[in-house]
């Protein structure tokens, strides 16, 4: 890797059947940072994940993961560099708890018995050891997007922190408050280890605090990139989801809180 | 919920009790197909019979015959038949993603028998004189390339350039069966007595046919189908994550659903050539296995081999014994026994969805 860039977008064109999203897209984000994405309904933040992790084919432009052409990659190899967590899953088989955390390792060269370490440091992570042997289908919808998370944390595992990409897609939408603050704490936390976390987000609070840059989308076009403080403004809010807001400061930590 | 967590410390499927009892079971039922019927043998004297050198006993001369010659073939076909169609569901509901999802229902066992009927009534029409091999090779053949065009026309028919519709590719299953059944009723206008009588015999399916060539077709697609779906086990576990999930797992989804349905279109043609339409063991077998034991694909795919055998095994011998010493379609025993399960299977779905 030349430099710290570990995803590049260039010049990137989509369409959605014949409506275009993307007519000249390029953006770059960085190893070890936690960069959200934000915007209204429609504004293209699920289709950048996708084309990121290949669900969507661009159709000009070129996407340069860790040095490498995306299509260049090797699948399996790619797995362990870049692990997506989807917003929902429509899995309704009985698997336990943990063989679904296991799934994460379906490549990596481990053991069986250093699969199960793993899979125990990921689920008690997030804070569903003791359901390891609960059938997935019994979970409440919040339980299961914990089961995922620590799955496609698990499917990271052997990899150098620096090269590991996390690609979060509404990753709190189920949570209750608490859990919301333990995931994207973890998430954050990877980041400053040296990962690249992309969330898309639609609590403004939960971007503002957690993350260290904020993408904020219209219309397939980037309307603003920066830190929170210089994203958030009552301006750029008001011109992409038209609503009044007011921004304020945290108390304690120093980070905008938008009401 | 599994009743059974057979995870041993190493992670083993085949280790604990569980695969020398389904190998018990298989061999239980296999003595049982061997020396019950409409006569019965002593299970001794069925096993002299079955050493293949001579043994002094005084066993009456036509048990020999009656265990190798007659009911020993059909034991091994019922074995192989059983664990193809088994295996075969269960592959298949993993590809669908879906429980109820059978090769029966998405089509492939009504094309296959849409070819052997072709074939039943175009040998009886035409009347060549063609050499025996190819005439009992030909039914084998039709009903395969029968399964195999049925398979790819769902195939293409639920494929779109996003990937594959599982429920595009159920409703096409469901035309191409309608279409099939309205092949084999036209040939029947066609057909003679004798054909009909075999058409039927066909549709209902039945074990009595077996011959050595049956079983050798029968046996080697086992053994390359067990290789393949025993490769794919893992894959086929992610793939129930969703098939945008397998592939972010590293599984090149595409490939293997190709792959998967070419092997299924197999098994299922070969199994349909040599024993007619035998319905619900690739639907019931894997729903036990899952119930025993988890969804768990390293685990489905071995005991429902075992278990399709098996219970295979058990319907044939019903067949035979009920109205002794004529015989059941296997088929009709198959399918009084699936079709209600079906329908249990179809109630809890609907209270899941209510």
């Amino acid at each position: 890797m030349s430099n710290s860039n570990s995803i590049q977008l260039s010049n990137i064109q989509l369409s959605l059947g014949s409506k275009q999203l993307f007519s000249d897209l390029s953006v770059n984000f960085h190893a070890g940072q936690h960069t959200a994405l934000l915007g209204a309904n429609g504004a293209g933040k699920s289709s950048l994940l996708k084309l990121i992790c290949g669900d969507r084919k661009q159709h000009g432009g070129e996407i340069n993961i860790l040095g490498q052409q995306r299509e260049a990659w090797d699948k399996p190899e790619l797995s362990r560099h870049l692990a997506v967590l989807p917003q929902s899953s429509e899995l309704s088989f009985a698997f336990s708890v943990s063989e679904v955390v296991a799934l994460g390792l379906l490549n990596s060269k481990l053991s069986y018995q250093q699969q199960q370490v793993v899979v125990k440091q990921q689920l008690e992570l997030m804070d569903i050891w003791h359901y390891r042997d609960t059938p997935y289908p019994q979970l409440s919808g919040g339980e299961k997007q914990r089961v995922h998370y620590a799955r496609v944390t698990a499917q990271l595992a052997t990899t150098p922190v620096e090269q590991q990409i996390l690609l979060l897609d509404e990753p709190t939408s189920a949570l209750d408050l608490s859990h919301q603050q333990v995931l994207m704490e973890h998430a954050s936390k990877l980041s400053q280890q040296g990962a690249t976390v992309i969330s898309v987000v639609h609590d403004l609070n939960l971007a503002s605090r957690y993350c260290q840059r904020i993408l904020l989308l219209k219309h397939g076009e980037m309307c603003a990139d920066g830190e929170p403080e210089k994203v958030l403004t009552q301006a750029n809010i008001h011109q992409v989801f038209d609503y009044q807001a007011q921004i304020l400061r945290h108390p304690e930590q120093d980070f905008p809180v938008i009401i | 919920m599994s009743l059974f967590s057979p995870q041993s410390a190493n992670g083993s499927v085949f280790s604990g009790w569980l695969m020398p009892a389904a190998l018990l079971l298989l061999l239980a039922t296999a003595l049982l197909s061997v020396t019950q019927g409409p006569m019965s043998i002593p299970v001794s004297d069925a096993l002299v019979a079955l050493l293949p050198f001579e043994f002094a006993s005084d066993a009456p001369a036509h048990y020999q015959l009656v265990v190798t010659g007659i009911r020993l073939p059909r034991t091994l076909l019922c074995i192989a038949v059983g664990a193809i169609l088994a295996m075969c569901g269960a592959v298949m509901q993993g590809l669908f993603r879906n429980p109820l999802a059978d090769p029966g229902i998405i089509g492939v066992s009504s094309g296959s028998a849409a070819g052997a009927a072709v074939a039943i009534v175009l040998i009886g029409l035409i009347d060549w004189q063609l050499p025996e091999f190819v005439s009992a090779l030909a039914i084998p053949l039709f009903a395969f390339i029968g399964g195999f065009v049925t398979t790819i026309l769902v195939y293409r028919l639920g494929t779109t350039p996003n990937g594959t519709s599982v429920v595009m590719m159920l409703l096409a299953g469901i035309a191409i069966g309608a279409l099939s059944g309205a092949g084999i009723g036209l040939l029947s206008y066609l057909a003679n007595d004798q054909m009909l009588r075999d058409l039927s015999l066909w549709q209902m399916g039945s074990l009595a046919g077996a011959t050595w060539s049956n079983i050798a077709l029968a046996t080697v697609t086992l053994v390359i189908l067990c290789v393949v779906f025993m490769r794919k086990a893992k894959a086929l576990n992610a793939l129930l994550l969703g098939e945008a999930e397998a592939g972010h797992l590293g599984i090149k989804v595409q490939q293997l659903k190709s792959q998967l349905i070419f092997f299924t279109a197999l098994g299922v043609g070969i199994a349909v050539s040599v024993s007619g339409l035998i319905g619900f063991v690739g639907l019931v077998v894997p729903h036990l296995v899952r119930m025993l034991m988890g969804p768990n694909h390293q685990r489905l795919i071995p005991f429902s081999a075992l278990l399709g055998a098996a219970l295979l095994l058990l319907a044939d011998l019903i067949s035979r014994l009920v109205i002794s010493p004529a015989e059941l379609p296997v088929g009709i025993v198959t399918a009084l026994v699936g079709a209600p399960f079906f329908i249990f299977l179809l109630l809890q779905q609907r209270q899941r969805i209510a």
